[in-house]
């Protein structure tokens, strides 16, 4: 399960109706430890709201209060992202994540230990960084991976591949056959490990140099077959 | 009416929808050319105080002359309205006509670097300009 | 003194490098058409641009993260994916515009007719992003700009009524012979070439590429409420000079060859030489920079190297989206279509997709995740309000306009 199948799903529970759209998701850092990384994000709950427009601006998150002109227009617009329990999650499909019967949205907990990230929010479409400060993709998707019934981020996706079908529409398609085009042979996109981060902010850095992450390849493609041709490339 | 739409879209002379907006056409297109004539006078100020290189004066008399042109066949290709119109178009068109042949052959002497050539002929703008903006109006 | 020196360096490099060819054209075009009555467009694209600059700038050094990153992160990968398309198609008609007025200015210079000189600049120019470093571009280009001066000494050697000039600027009105729709059209141009969006993607880049931190942050300022202040001098410069020259006798101006006529009138053939010079120089940095940009916003978005500050081999696919870039715009301009034109559309649809990326980035300036303690003052937050409504205007304002004045004709 990857974290951008779960963003603007629709929010349904059994014989309610619906409770509204997936924005984001509740991540806490108290799972079993991975990589280098630390305790792993467990996957705490969705967070879901009516509202569209400015959800990633951060207005509805609280994080952001200024400039008041946007806030209000905003605030008003998208109300606050209340919370689900992922507990309370019953099947997760195409467009729609089921929840129990009765459950009804609240705000979100503020016990409990580690730290808390929103993920579509804090980490998704961050840039990162590898061990040499050099810049080695986005975080264009994370995959979930599940132990002990607990549901934690296990990999970030890189790569267009992973944000093709999300891009949507025409664009995405052709994103997504270009990238199929010159990647022959190869399956999803690369994936790196959640356990090579070290830090989260306004980039990720990661442990490793980027020589070891796949999703150097076209890169590493183009660099050969075209610009290391030019005189003068090696600087 | 079958007949006309096609001329028009072949590109012959095609009817103004009325008077007012003949006129209005007459006024850009004497604008227009008159535009070109005073960028060719004021050129040749500069040039007789040795103001200009060669290839600046003639690409802006070429430019000019190429305006004028461009006005003064954007005009023919309109179809006054009104027979009453007929004589304005004749002596819009002929005025036009005066400016664009100047100005040609003011762009012939130019590339030929023929300096006293080039200021010869300019003597016959100003006339040219004040009838130009006879039909042109108030431009300021 | 070697710090001062420095600051002084690159207000100047700021100030030359303001102005490109949607400034020559659009400042010349309306000065002849409506003297000095568009005159106070030009202060509020200054402002703006010195606004929206100096925030890109502050994000970029507290951050270390350019324009297009913040893009992606604030509105998301659709929204972020069309705003891409949108810029980089505005970028690549820029880019074509640029290089057209280029082979222009060599034109003028020569006589030679400009289409062969098209494809050599277009090599010129990647030649110069490929091997020429950052800092040694920036500087020869923008300094070698001043030579554009020459326009102020024109219209010095004019001996203008001061008075009348600023009674017009600060009274404007629709002149007789044109209407409101038009003036509105051309007050949008004006815009848009004042506030370039590429002139933000290479600034903010810039800023991470040369590692800007908090202490570079008053160097910044000094360029940007110094530098570009003074490029907003010289455009008006430009258009007053066109009014005061063109407009009286009734010339419009549609050329860039016009521009030497009032030039060779005041200042003789060293200015027209100066203003050749200057144009070439000007339009030159301004063709680097827009170039620059298209592989900056694409390379960013997809998290890509990017940037000249490490070796071409290591920013594979940033440098091949420039050289592909530079050679599309140059096949374009061959195809004939009139650079002049280009310009025209270049800055009028650059000003519509302002919105684009102003919004996420006055948003991000407030946040205190990425600025820490630098987030905007209220005062930055206000006018950046007022900003905000005035683009949001525009954009929805271009393209009913564009289409009732038939794009200004």
């Amino acid at each position: 399960m990857h974290l951008r199948d779960l963003l603007g799903s629709q929010l349904v529970a059994i014989r309610g109706g619906a409770l509204g759209t997936i924005h984001d998701v509740r991540l806490v850092q108290d799972g079993p430890v991975l990589g280098s990384f630390g305790a792993a994000l467990r996957l705490d709950g969705l967070l879901a709201g009516p509202g569209a427009v400015g959800v990633r601006f951060g207005y509805a998150h609280g994080h952001v209060d200024a400039p008041a002109l946007l806030a209000t227009a905003l605030r008003a617009e998208s109300h606050r992202l209340l919370f689900a329990a992922w507990s309370d999650v019953v099947a997760v499909s195409e467009g729609v994540v089921y929840v129990r019967a009765g459950t009804a949205l609240t705000e979100p907990p503020t016990t409990g230990t580690g730290k808390v990230y929103e993920a579509a929010f804090e980490i998704l479409d961050r840039q990162l960084v590898d061990v040499r400060g050099r810049l080695a993709g986005k975080v264009d998707d994370l995959g979930f991976g599940s132990t002990d019934g607990s549901v934690h981020v296990e990999t970030i996706r890189c790569g267009p591949g992973a944000i093709a079908e999300h891009v949507g529409g025409k664009p995405g398609r052709w994103l997504a056959t270009v990238y199929r085009r010159l990647h022959e042979g190869e399956g999803d996109p690369a994936s790196v490990s959640f356990g090579t981060v070290r830090t989260i902010g306004p980039e990720l850095t990661l442990a490793l140099p980027r020589e070891d992450l796949d999703v150097m390849a076209f890169e590493a493609w183009i660099r050969d077959r075209f610009i290391s041709k030019l005189p003068g490339s090696s600087g | 009416m079958l007949l006309i739409a096609s001329a028009v879209s072949i590109g012959c002379v095609g009817p103004a929808r009325s008077s007012s907006a003949y006129i209005d056409k007459g006024r850009t297109s004497a604008a227009a050319a008159l535009s070109a004539v005073r960028s060719a006078e004021l050129a040749t100020d500069d040039l007789r105080r040795d103001g200009l290189f060669a290839p600046q004066l003639s690409i802006v008399l070429s430019d000019a002359a190429d305006e004028a042109s461009d006005a003064e066949g954007s005009f023919a290709s309109i179809q006054p309205p009104d027979p009453s119109l007929d004589p304005y178009r004749s002596e819009l068109d002929g005025v036009l006509g005066k400016a664009t042949d100047v100005l040609s052959e003011m762009r012939i002497d130019a590339r030929r670097t023929d300096s006293a050539g080039v200021l010869a002929r300019a003597a016959a703008l100003p006339s040219i300009a004040q009838e130009l903006e006879r039909f042109a109006g108030p431009q300021l | 003194m070697k710090r001062i020196l420095e600051i002084f360096l690159g207000i100047l490099t700021a100030f030359g490098g303001f102005v490109d060819i949607g400034d020559l054209v659009a400042n010349a075009e309306t000065g002849a058409r409506f003297g000095l009555s568009l005159a106070w467009v030009v202060l509020v694209g200054v402002i703006g641009i010195v606004l929206f600059s100096e925030m890109c700038g502050r994000v970029a050094a507290i951050s270390h993260r350019p324009v297009f990153d913040v893009v992606r992160e604030r509105l998301g990968v659709r929204v972020a994916f069309v705003n891409l398309v949108a810029s980089f198609f505005i970028n690549f008609l820029t880019i074509g515009a640029e290089i057209g007025g280029l082979a222009l200015v060599v034109e003028l210079a020569t006589g030679i007719n400009y289409l062969l000189w098209v494809p050599l600049l277009g090599v010129a120019v990647w030649i110069v992003i490929w091997k020429v470093r950052f800092q040694t571009m920036e500087k020869a280009f923008g300094l070698t700009g001043l030579a554009l001066l020459v326009f102020v000494v024109a219209l010095a050697r004019l001996h203008p009524d001061w008075g009348s000039l600023v009674r017009a600027a600060t009274h404007p009105s629709v002149p007789p012979s044109e209407d409101l729709a038009t003036y509105a059209f051309f007050a949008i141009a004006l815009l848009g070439a004042a506030m370039t969006p590429y002139e933000v993607f290479f600034f903010s880049s810039g800023a991470v590429e040369e590692g800007w931190t908090r202490e570079d942050l008053m160097v910044n300022r000094a360029n940007v409420y110094l530098g570009f202040p003074l490029g907003g001098l010289l455009s008006l410069a430009i258009m007053t000079t066109a009014a005061l020259v063109m407009k009286p006798r009734g010339i419009s101006v549609d050329s860039l060859a016009q521009l030497t006529l009032p030039i060779g009138l005041t200042v003789g053939k060293i200015g027209v030489a100066f203003l050749l010079i200057g144009m070439f120089a000007a339009i030159f940095s301004a063709a680097l920079e827009t170039s620059l940009s298209a592989g900056y916003t694409v390379a960013q978005f997809f998290g890509w190297q990017w940037g000249k500050f490490v070796k071409p081999r290591e920013a594979a696919r940033f440098h091949a989206v420039v050289l592909v870039s530079i050679g599309a715009a140059t096949l374009f301009i061959l195809t004939t279509v009139d650079p002049v034109k280009v310009t025209e559309y270049s800055i009028v649809l650059a000003a519509a997709a302002l919105p684009l990326t102003y919004l996420p980035i006055l948003v991000v300036a407030n946040d205190p995740t990425y600025m820490g303690t630098n987030v905007n003052s209220k005062i930055t937050n206000a006018i950046g309000s007022v900003y905000l409504v005035l683009l949001l205007a525009v954009a929805v304002a271009t393209i009913p306009l564009m289409i009732v004045t038939k794009a200004g004709a």
